[in-house]
This record gives C-alpha cells, sequence and structure tokens, in this order.
C-alpha cells in the first residue's frame, strides 16, 4: 500500500473524525441548554433558515451545489484508494533528440531475484520499482529460520545492490531491503 | 492497522459521493417539482418538525460524538510497525535501507526459545520498542529456563542487529507432565 494514501488516509479520517465530534459536542451543548434554554427548545432548522430558503431563490440551488461537492471530495477519496506507486517502466531518457529509452522494471526485478534466491539461506525473493518522489528499489526477502542474517545481508549490499543499479545506470538508487527471518525451515536441511 | 483505515477510508468515502448525489439529486428534483426518487418528503418535514432537545436528536449526537472519536482514535493510534529499520553498517553503501520484518522478528525469537530444552510452545510478540517471549515448559524450574531463554534471544536479536532497538522480556509457564 502506497505510503501517500495511508498518510492521506489518516488526515481526512481525522478532518472527519473532528468535523463529527465538534458538530455533536456543540448540538449537545445547545440540547442541554448550554446556549439558553430557548435555544434548546429551537427547531433545528429555525423559522429564520426557512424564510431565507423560501424567499432566496438561490438556497435550494446552492445547496445543491455544496451537496455535489461532497460528492466529489468523496469521489476523489475513493479514487486516491486506487492510486499506486509502482513504477512499471524505468526512462533512461538522457537527451530527447537522440530518442526515448525506457526499460521495463519486471525483467530487471526477475533477474535481480532469481539472483537474490542463490544466496545460501534465502526463501525467496522479490523486488518492485516505485515512485517515492524518485525511483526506489524495494527488495524482500524471505530468509529460512538458520540463515546467517548478516552475512546475507553482507552479500545483499556489496553484490546485488551494486549489479542493480548498474542494470539501471543509476548508481545513487535507493534500495530499501526488508528481511524477512524465520519464514520457512525446509532449506534449512540443504 | 492500516487495512483498518483503508476499508473505512474506502465506507466514508463511498457514503460521502452517494450521500452527496442523492442530495443534489433530490433538491434537483424538488425544484423541478417531481415526485423525489428515494428520500420520502415526509422524512424531511419531520426532521424539520425536532428541536434540539427531542430524545432522537440528542441520540443522533451522542453517537455523531462517539463514531467521531472512534475515527479519531483509529487515525492517530500508531500501530505496532511493520518492520524496524536495522543500523547501518560502517562500509555499506549509501542510500540502502535494511529492515528486519515484524512478524519475521516474531518468528525467529518464537523459533530460538522452542529450541530451549524443556520448552513445548513459545510464542513472541513485539512491539515498538520491546520483544515479548512467552513460553511453555514442562520444567518445575521456570527461573532457571528463563535465563537461557533471555539470552538465546538476546543472541538473536544480536545477530538481526536489533539488541540495541528492542528491550527483552521473558515469561515462562510451566506446565508440569502428571
Amino acid at each position: 500500500m502506497s505510503s501517500r494514501v495511508n498518510a492521506a488516509n489518516r488526515a481526512d479520517l481525522t478532518v472527519v473524525g473532528l468535523i463529527l465530534v465538534a458538530g455533536g459536542a456543540v448540538g449537545l451543548v445547545a440540547s442541554f441548554g448550554g446556549f439558553g434554554s430557548d435555544t434548546a427548545a429551537d427547531e433545528i432548522f429555525p423559522e429564520s433558515l426557512r424564510d431565507l430558503a423560501a424567499d432566496s431563490w438561490w438556497f435550494w440551488p446552492a445547496l445543491a451545489v455544496v451537496s455535489l461537492l461532497v460528492a466529489l471530495v468523496g469521489l476523489k477519496w475513493l479514487l486516491l484508494q486506487m492510486r499506486t506507486d509502482h513504477l512499471g517502466e524505468l526512462d533512461l531518457t538522457d537527451d530527447q533528440r537522440d530518442g526515448i529509452t525506457t526499460l521495463d522494471a519486471s525483467a530487471i526485478t526477475r533477474a535481480l531475484s532469481g539472483e537474490v534466491e542463490g544466496l545460501p539461506g534465502v526463501v525467496s525473493a522479490s523486488g518492485r520499482l516505485r515512485d517515492r518522489g524518485g525511483p526506489r528499489f524495494d527488495l524482500v526477502v524471505d530468509l529460512t529460520r538458520r540463515a546467517d542474517v548478516a552475512e546475507i545481508r553482507s552479500q545483499l549490499e556489496t553484490q546485488v545492490v551494486p549489479h542493480l543499479r548498474q542494470a539501471l545506470d543509476d548508481p545513487g538508487l535507493p534500495v530499501v531491503i526488508q528481511l524477512r527471518p524465520g519464514q520457512n525451515t525446509s532449506r534449512d536441511l540443504s | 492497522m492500516t487495512l483498518v483505515r483503508r476499508v473505512l477510508s474506502v465506507l466514508l468515502a463511498l457514503v460521502l459521493l452517494l450521500g452527496g448525489l442523492l442530495g443534489a439529486i433530490e433538491i434537483v428534483l424538488a425544484l423541478l417539482g417531481r415526485d423525489p426518487w428515494l428520500l420520502p418528503r415526509e422524512r424531511t418535514t419531520w426532521f424539520r418538525e425536532q428541536t434540539w432537545e427531542t430524545a432522537t436528536i440528542r441520540a443522533i449526537l451522542i453517537v455523531a460524538v462517539l463514531v467521531g472519536l472512534g475515527l479519531l482514535v483509529l487515525a492517530l493510534k500508531r500501530g505496532r510497525p511493520a518492520a524496524f529499520t536495522l543500523a547501518s553498517r560502517a562500509d555499506g553503501p549509501v542510500a540502502v535501507t535494511v529492515t528486519a520484518s515484524r512478524r519475521g522478528i516474531e518468528h525467529a525469537l518464537a523459533q530460538v526459545a522452542r529450541e530451549a530444552d524443556g520448552v513445548t510452545s513459545a510464542q513472541a510478540t513485539v512491539s515498538r520498542r520491546r520483544a515479548t517471549v512467552h513460553a511453555t515448559s514442562r520444567t518445575r524450574a521456570p527461573d532457571d529456563l528463563r535465563a537461557g531463554i533471555e539470552t538465546a534471544v538476546a543472541d538473536r536479536l544480536t545477530d538481526l542487529g536489533l539488541v540495541d532497538t528492542l528491550a527483552t522480556k521473558v515469561r515462562v509457564t510451566s506446565r508440569e507432565k502428571r
């Protein structure tokens, strides 16, 4: 899941929560006479508001527009959930006058996964190129129960990452490696 | 927690989208003098006649506050981390971050505890600052066993590079064979 989507969801849920708490609290204060007993006995839609709705031609159309804006906010929030930061291809173009060069990321990730899975103590590996304000490579490595974590880490950092950066022609490509130790025991015997 | 927030976000987004569309449609139908589509006019008339002090309105307001508080808790609560960042190696390459998954750490620590003599089962849970291991043994001296498990867990955390990140707590429950 995209971290940007997660952060946006937290912010949006906080806003909705605050609106409900604030609105509900103010309403309860009015209900229990906090703004005076006259206010508590008032209708929710007071006569002044009903007169405004009856006398102003723009009232109901404006309310319809507000309603549509609410629907638009909902649609935008819904579409946000489908956003992904997965990068399918990498743009290697230096100068567009020479043509456009792109690299299919899946080919690199397949090759890299194969290289990592050949290391002792590794059960499986999967990689993904993401857009996190620039390309970033995420590699998840499942280790056996008895895997030498320090040694595997060293091999990943000194061999696999340089190969990856060379293949993508990006010596400074950020890489995040997630190790998942103790996932499987079947290869402990091999 | 992320998944719960995601599901809630989808539901609330749908409520806003469908509610907003329904409101706009009903208003336009009313302006055109047509019959309402889904919201009966009697329902809105009923709502207009309520005062702030009626029981139904108070109940709605209380529910709104409770739902709002629930959303705030869900939005602001920090769940357990999915992974822990390991310390960089002095000779490590630049721009490389290595993490260990929380579940993987829990599996590894539970396995280490299970390998101790006399332990019949073990579970580990890892929070932001602490790794807790619960082990069940058939010996009568769980204190002796605990020291051994604590050492093994600390060694495993050292292998993972997390011994300075996570404090350890080991509990051993004795279930004697009769």
